[in-house]
């Protein structure tokens, strides 16, 4: 019981000093050595690429962490609340920049600063999300690079690969926010186009295999949306979309490796390099404010030959030219 | 000639109704028990005592046949609901009080017994001085005790407090059901006799579940046996006080033949 | 070095705590491990967040998620004790239920911000406060707040009954108590006070979002159990702080963590640990017996 009013005793004058403290003290000395805090959300190839990217993005640009920049660099595994603990520890760190990969990072960034420049890494729509006020002016201390797929181009290659499609199916994460984004953009690009599309959405990683059996039956191709959740089932989708011979067109070129037909895709590690070079020249002086938000208007054309063989599906030599000179063949 | 407080008619009451387990515990039982009365009841194992508590106390629904308090049917109501009129002693110490409350917060828990709590304050400390002269009386240093929780009391220190709760707001009848069984013989002896006391000074109406055939001619002014799900015997006042061993022994032997 | 980080884990301790106040209710009075929180945490949360973005002020949005809260213990109450599912059952089935619920709440979004809108923290006496006091004084308010009122209740004839039932319900029903009635009420109470918890966090994090729920009641039972093991044998009321200091100390202990540079993948498995030893401390001091034995169980006294 003693303890009990110890520790109460000490948490008060604890707070006591420090709300006396926080007033007068400043800043201690800057280092000279900048820091960049990276906080991502949790483990997952695709973005975990966008963090190599944004190292190598940063080391072309003149910063090599460990001799010129100090990266503090924090994963917080999908907790949600290491999320602010982390983001408090950038700032009182006092970090030169902050990089969010993947949108609950970024607004925990976003809500603990509104000071130290934020960088976006893989957050689809800044504006959407509530953390920019404007994609070309975002107004305080966060810009960034989207990792929107190029939506438009993606569903004109579906068109060109399957052209006697009547429906297709688009299937997504209810709980990824930038993929249910994805899919309302998706759904009016379609709807302008005249194509039919049915969704499939799904809450976690089990219910890929049977909500993906059920669409295979009732759409001629398949669409998926930058997904996390999507990714890393992916080969329980193929398994089912393989046996009812319908074509998957995933949005990122590592759900193609890993079964897809083909796709214009942003390359994760290419937007990571993106970001590191947005995030040196803040640390140069660029006023996020400013900065419009990055999106990639064009993707590499990326086409697995292995799936079109499986599928009977022969593409257009014309797709095969523009692959053979800027994109990929998965053979 | 007083008149019957509680009246069991032709009751019948079934276990695991509808399977292939199903059992008939009580068959076409029927007791009216008078204001007043301290029935002792005996039956062997299996014989029907316990369900007969169950039964009266709402812990078992009955199939067919009618109980009623006063005059007025009561097979309809809940358990919880018949707490406003019966309160009831269990034989296993640990059922009867709350472990981790204190002797004192059980004691007043009882006082509100089948009423409605409201969100309004307790106040333990004005009972107090009742529940430390009623402790007292039980003779068992119950009363040095009252902040304790209850779950490091003896055995006898529990069924007598759970005695005390059970009597604490004056219950219509009073079931005990083997509430000194088990326990030591002088512990068990030492509240036989303040459970008497009591329920003379209050004129309680109670039945009394026992094993041992001393106690059932020693205490009340009536007594009962059970066998087989029905009453099989019912005596009372002089014709009890008149009972011996000797005489339910040799019942009980033409029961088993 | 400036205070700013034990500031902060003092703050979020505070916020964290109405969780485990909540938790404490059915898993310590009760007696029973209450799933559903893991579904209300989110829920409070979202309806919160979702209220505020339609323009309700943020006392009123979090009152609403007090009572979002109250409904889901409602459900898994009524699951429990009319539908006679088990409570481990009942809870998860809710939690799961939650889900989808939160979709909806949040307009089929998993994540809502409160980027540029009004919330708890940005009343206008917080504007002076320095940096990370805000969640302190608001923490500090709601929990002092709560804590009196649960010592209230506990001591009124309504709170006995209910410690009664989880304490031995054959006895609370042989009393009249309808022990039904006082577990509904208890999840009913709790999970309202977990949907606090949710909107608190949420205001404090800035966002909503539909998979925050996993985990949390992790964190609950740390700040139950890291206070009993740290106070050792306390009254009622003394527990009820305990759980306060508990789940400051576990903010201190994961800052401590980070501080040393851990990988923070470990993070999980650290935490589990720590509860693991924690509640294996009665063991080990019956092992060695060192003091009395530990009880966890409820003493009061006046």
């Amino acid at each position: 019981m003693k303890r009990l009013y110890a520790l109460i005793a000490i948490i008060v004058i604890f707070l006591g000093f420090a709300f006396v403290g926080e007033g007068g003290t400043g800043k201690p000395a800057k280092v000279a050595k900048p820091t960049v805090g990276i906080l991502q959300l949790m483990s997952h190839p695709a973005l975990d690429s966008i963090h190599h990217g944004i190292i190598h993005g940063l080391e072309e640009k003149g910063y090599h962490p460990g001799k010129n920049i100090k990266i503090d660099f924090q994963n917080a595994q999908n907790d949600q609340s290491n999320l602010m603990t982390m983001s408090n520890r950038f700032v009182n760190e006092d970090a030169d920049a902050t990089i969010g990969i993947a949108t609950p990072s970024a607004q925990a960034l976003a809500n603990a600063t509104s000071k130290i420049p934020i960088v976006l890494g893989a957050v689809t729509d800044p504006k959407g999300a509530g953390l920019v006020k404007n994609n070309q002016q975002p107004g305080h201390n966060i810009t960034g690079v989207s990792d929107q797929a190029p939506l438009k181009e993606q569903l004109g290659l579906i068109k060109q690969v399957v052209p006697r499609m009547k429906t297709l199916g688009i299937f997504y994460t209810s709980s990824d926010d930038s993929a249910a984004a994805q899919y309302k953009q998706f759904k009016q690009l379609c709807a302008d186009e005249h194509i039919n599309l049915k969704a499939y959405s799904i809450s976690n990683t089990n219910d890929v295999d049977q909500v993906s059996q059920q669409m295979v039956q009732n759409v001629d191709a398949v669409y998926i949306p930058t997904d996390n959740t999507v990714a890393s089932a992916m080969q329980t989708l193929i398994k089912n979309s393989n046996a009812a011979k319908i074509p998957v067109f995933p949005a990122v070129d590592t759900m193609v490796k890993s079964g897809g037909l083909a796709t214009y895709s942003i390359n994760q590690y290419k937007l990571g390099v993106l970001t590191g070079h947005m995030t040196a020249d803040i640390l140069k002086g660029k006023k996020p404010a400013t900065t419009p938000i990055k999106f990639i208007r064009h993707g590499d054309l990326i086409l697995n030959m292995k799936e079109a063989n499986r599928l009977g599906i022969t593409f257009p030599s014309s797709l095969v030219k523009e692959a053979q000179k800027k994109g990929e063949i998965i053979k | 000639m007083t008149k019957p407080i509680l009246e069991l008619k032709h009751v019948v009451t079934k276990v695991n109704r509808n399977t292939p387990e199903e059992l008939t515990l009580l068959k076409d039982l029927n007791l009216s028990i008078n204001e007043g009365d301290f029935i002792t009841i005996l039956g062997s194992n299996g014989a029907g005592k316990s369900t007969l508590f169950n039964t009266i106390a709402g812990n078992l629904t009955i199939d067919s046949g009618d109980i009623l308090l006063r005059g007025e049917s009561i097979a309809n109501e809940s358990e919880e609901r018949r707490t406003r009129f019966l309160s009831r002693v269990f034989q296993d110490p640990k059922l009867g009080t709350a472990p981790r409350m204190t002797v004192a917060e059980n004691l007043l828990l009882a006082t509100k017994r089948g009423e409605h709590r409201h969100l309004t304050p307790r106040h333990l400390k004005q009972h107090m001085a009742e529940f430390k002269e009623m402790t007292s009386g039980m003779g068992n240093g119950l009363n040095e005790r009252l902040t304790t929780p209850t779950g490091s009391l003896s055995g006898g220190q529990r069924q007598a407090l759970s005695f005390l709760m059970a009597t604490l707001k004056k219950p219509d009848i009073l079931l005990l059901d083997e509430h000194t069984a088990a326990l030591d013989p002088k512990t068990s002896q030492e509240l036989m006799t303040a459970t008497n006391e009591r329920i003379i000074a209050q004129n309680l109406t109670c039945l009394m579940i026992t094993h041992h055939l001393d106690d059932a001619l020693k205490y009340g002014n009536r007594l009962v046996v059970i066998s087989d799900g029905k009453i099989t015997y019912d005596v009372s006042g002089d014709e009890k006080q008149q009972l011996t061993q000797e005489k339910l022994y040799s019942f009980f032997s033409d029961l088993q033949e | 070095m400036t205070f700013g980080l034990g500031v902060s884990a003092i703050g979020q301790g505070l916020l964290w705590a109405t969780l485990g106040l909540g938790l404490f209710l059915t898993f310590r009075i009760l007696d029973f491990p209450d799933m559903t929180v893991e579904g209300t945490f989110p829920m409070g949360a979202a309806a919160c967040v979702a209220a505020i973005n339609n323009g309700i002020s943020p006392i009123w949005a979090t009152l609403i998620a007090i009572g979002v809260g109250m409904l889901c213990g409602l459900a898994t109450g009524l699951l429990y004790t009319k539908g006679r599912i088990p409570i481990l059952l009942a809870g998860i089935l809710v939690m799961t239920a939650a889900y989808s619920v939160n979709l909806r709440i949040m307009h089929g979004r998993s994540n809502l911000t409160l980027l540029d809108k009004p919330s708890l923290l940005k009343l206008p006496i917080f504007a002076h406060a320095p940096m990370y006091f805000d969640s302190v004084f608001l923490g500090f308010t709601v929990i002092v707040i709560l804590t009196l009122v649960l010592i209230y209740f506990l001591q009124t004839d309504l709170g006995q009954a209910f410690i009664a039932t989880g304490d031995n319900e054959k006895m609370a029903r042989s009393l009249g108590i309808k022990t039904d009635n006082m577990k509904i009420m208890g999840l009913m109470v709790s999970n309202g006070v977990i949907g606090l918890g949710g909107a608190l966090v949420a205001q404090n994090d800035g966002y909503a979002d539909v998979n925050m729920g996993i985990g949390v009641i992790v964190i609950a039972l740390a700040s139950i159990i890291i206070g009993e093991v740290a106070f050792g044998e306390l009254t009622m009321n003394q527990r009820l702080v305990a759980v306060t200091l508990g789940s400051i100390l576990y903010r201190f202990v994961l800052l401590v963590v980070l501080k040393l540079g851990f990988n923070t993948n470990d993070l999980k498995l650290f935490s589990s640990v720590v509860l693991a030893l924690c509640m294996m401390v009665p063991v080990f001091r019956d092992m060695f017996n060192l003091k009395r034995v530990w009880k966890r169980g409820i003493s009061t006294h006046d």
